[in-house]
């Protein structure tokens, strides 16, 4: 009997094993350096849906709960930036973290411009609550920057839905589905150069293991 | 001394506290102070904010002159509630405030400042066409800059004597001069001035 035990454990054990090394080498994969070592990213979005946030995380790799923030108005701008998560390591050449708000359209423009990567961030609760001031916002945004995204067809765009934790659907089946079937959500995924070019990525930002769940996300994407 | 009518205006700018409403956007000029809301003057004059504060990256850490502005801010309390950041003759001046956002981010306010024209000869009137201006846009909008009280006067002082500022300082009235918020104030504008006029 107890080498069936043993045997059992020994198996539960390599498949852990297996399946921790696997995750690691799917994340650490050849096509996901290739596609963002010695890119620039672009971190853009309303007030308050986390960008400054995104922007800390991709730096330091982790979510400092009790780190006190200013309100982003300025470019923050960081050359060379190393993001080491679970084993992998990319080098972003350069990060821009815009301020928010129709005020600082002008300076987001200079930036998709300068970036490979844009990442859109909007707050998930409030589009799942269709919270109107939101939206309008987003679609400000959009009025402002679809021109110049579609016309440079070579840049990708992250759509990142932040603060999905905030709603009482959040990790339950068919959240993402119905964010997806959002209609402010399709309209900005057309407005970003539609769905071979935009990427919905839903997560949150509350907690460094959700910070890495949503980097992986886009990290992992084939694009 | 030159008229006051050839100074640039000045823009003021705070993020709404509730991140909804229109932001406090204010220029003073020999008009006055006033509230802007064309969304086109504010982005283009942001985008311009930007440009210095961007510029400033690269210059950071590598010239004599901003080691000297650390030095003194080691002797300055308060002073690191306020960053500078010059492109040529353009500053942004970044003043710590009290306030606070409704995501408890603190609410900053930045001036953009153009130094062009600015010389000794009229510095002084420069800084009292700021000051009133900026005090007034803190009573308008109900803003609260850091009490720079807390300076160690003495010690500002003494600062400012050994320092290339001693000279316009004697001319300011002494009552002003003891005006610790004033005298911040004038030391800044006074710094970034002698940087660009050493440059």
């Amino acid at each position: 009997m107890i080498p069936v035990f043993v045997a059992v454990g020994l198996g539960v054990a390599a498949l852990l094993g297996t399946t921790v090394y696997f995750w690691d080498n799917m994340f650490d994969s050849k096509s996901s350096k290739k596609n963002w070592d010695g890119k620039r990213i672009a971190v853009l979005g309303s007030r308050e849906v986390g960008k400054s946030t995104l922007f800390d995380f991709l730096q330091n790799q982790k979510i400092d709960l009790n780190k006190s923030y200013e309100q982003t108005r300025s470019v923050r701008k960081i050359d060379n930036m190393e993001v080491n998560i679970d084993g992998a390591s990319l080098r972003i050449s350069t990060s821009y973290d815009v301020g928010g708000g129709e005020i600082s359209h002008r300076t987001w423009l200079d930036q998709i411009k300068e970036s490979d990567y844009i990442f859109y961030l909007l707050d998930a609760n409030k589009v799942m609550n269709s919270d109107r001031i939101h939206i309008n916002e987003i679609k400000k945004d959009m009025a402002a920057i679809q021109k110049q995204i579609v016309s440079y067809t070579n840049k990708k765009v992250f759509l990142i839905a932040t603060k999905s934790d905030c709603h009482k659907q959040y990790n339950t089946s068919g959240f993402e589905d119905k964010l997806m079937n959002k209609s402010i959500i399709l309209e900005t995924i057309l407005n970003l150069g539609g769905i071979e070019r935009c990427k919905l990525i839903v997560g949150s930002l509350s907690s460094t293991n959700e910070a890495k769940n949503l980097v992986k996300q886009f990290l992992n994407t084939d694009i | 001394m030159k008229k006051s009518a050839e100074f640039k205006p000045i823009y003021i700018w705070a993020q709404a506290k509730d991140n909804v409403s229109k932001d406090d956007f204010f220029e003073i000029s020999n008009a006055g102070t006033k509230k802007i809301g064309e969304l086109d003057i504010i982005q283009r004059t942001v985008y311009e904010m930007n440009k210095v504060v961007e510029a400033s990256y690269s210059s950071k850490n590598s010239s004599l002159k901003h080691k000297v502005l650390s030095y003194l801010s080691k002797h300055i309390k308060d002073f690191e509630s306020l960053s500078i950041n010059r492109k040529g003759e353009k500053v942004v001046l970044s003043f710590g405030t009290k306030d606070i956002d409704r995501a408890e981010r603190a609410s900053n306010i930045d001036v953009f400042l153009d130094l062009n024209n600015i010389d000794s000869s009229n510095i002084s009137e420069y800084v009292k066409y700021f000051y009133e201006g900026f005090m007034e846009f803190c009573n308008v909008t109900d803003r609260h800059p850091f009490d720079l009280e807390n300076i160690n006067t003495a010690k500002f002082e003494s600062i400012l004597e050994n320092s290339l500022l001693k000279k316009t300082l004697s001319s300011l009235p002494e009552s002003i001069a003891r005006n610790s918020t004033y005298l911040v104030i004038i030391f800044v504008i006074l710094i970034v001035y002698i940087m660009i006029a050493t440059r």
